[in-house]
């Protein structure tokens, strides 16, 4: 992952979007927390909530691989598609970790 | 709440919930040397304009609370100095979306994720109109003094 190049094609240098990511990976640990206990609870809502806030952010970070999972993740909770929501979460947790370890090596 | 000044005269205040997208927004506008403040809802959002006139607004349209929609009606319901340049960030990009956005009183839409040279050009858009708008009243006001330093019957 080129941080220095999604940091320039923001337009910011690479300590400003290093701060960006950690915010980034905070949120996003916390809303993929929230999204694990609402699958467990079969709350469609706010599964598709805390998986559209990651969505937003890592699109306009540009993270397009983990926007385009949490795109169609958000759409397979609103579609109550319970089957196919629990590996991707988990799989979206495991990438948030690498770029946390990205940040802090 | 976030804020950044400058000598640019045309302040812009940004309404956003998330806080990443957030931040990206007010230092991508911030570097290029807007004045910003970002404000997190439509509520936070209208307690700081009451206290202070931003012709541009860029505001998220999904947001716990009062959305980008109300906010957008809210505000154009409002007797204000000037015209606001109202500007809707959505993910919706679905041509009903779209004219609901417009239908609200928003002048132009950003779909999500954000581009940043498509963001700064966006706003320099809604500054030419802002800048037309200002010289058409001034200009206004040049022409109202005119008539009323010369009466019409002197004129004759």
């Amino acid at each position: 992952m080129d941080f220095q190049r999604l940091a320039d094609d923001l337009g910011l240098n690479l300590e400003e979007f290093k701060e960006l990511l950690e915010l980034f990976v905070d949120t996003s640990t916390a809303d993929l927390d929230k999204a694990l206990s609402a699958v467990d609870a079969k709350d469609a809502e706010t599964v598709a909530r805390a998986i559209h806030s990651i969505k937003g952010a890592s699109g306009n970070l540009g993270f397009m691989e983990i926007y385009e999972a949490a795109r169609k993740l958000e759409a397979d909770a609103r579609a109550n598609r319970w089957e196919e929501i629990l590996m991707p979460i988990h799989r979206l947790k495991d990438q948030i970790r690498d770029i946390s370890a990205m940040l802090h090596p | 709440m976030m804020e950044k000044k400058s000598s640019m005269s045309f302040p812009i205040l940004i309404v956003e919930d998330n806080p990443v997208s957030r931040n990206i927004l007010y230092k991508i506008l911030a570097n290029a040397g807007y004045d910003v403040v970002a404000t997190e809802n439509g509520h936070e959002a209208l307690k700081v304009f009451r206290d202070r006139f931003f012709p541009i607004i860029l505001s998220d349209w999904l947001m716990p609370g009062m959305d980008g929609i109300e906010l957008c009606r809210a505000i154009r319901k409002m007797q204000l100095p000037g015209y606001i340049f109202f500007v809707l960030l959505t993910a919706k990009d679905s041509k009903a979306d779209i004219i609901e956005g417009l239908k609200a009183g928003a002048d132009d839409y950003l779909t999500k994720p954000v581009l940043h040279a498509e963001l700064t050009a966006r706003i320099r858009t809604g500054i030419r109109i802002l800048e037309l708008e200002k010289s058409l009243q001034s200009r206004r006001r040049g022409n109202q003094g005119f008539f009323r330093d010369r009466p019409l019957d002197r004129m004759l």
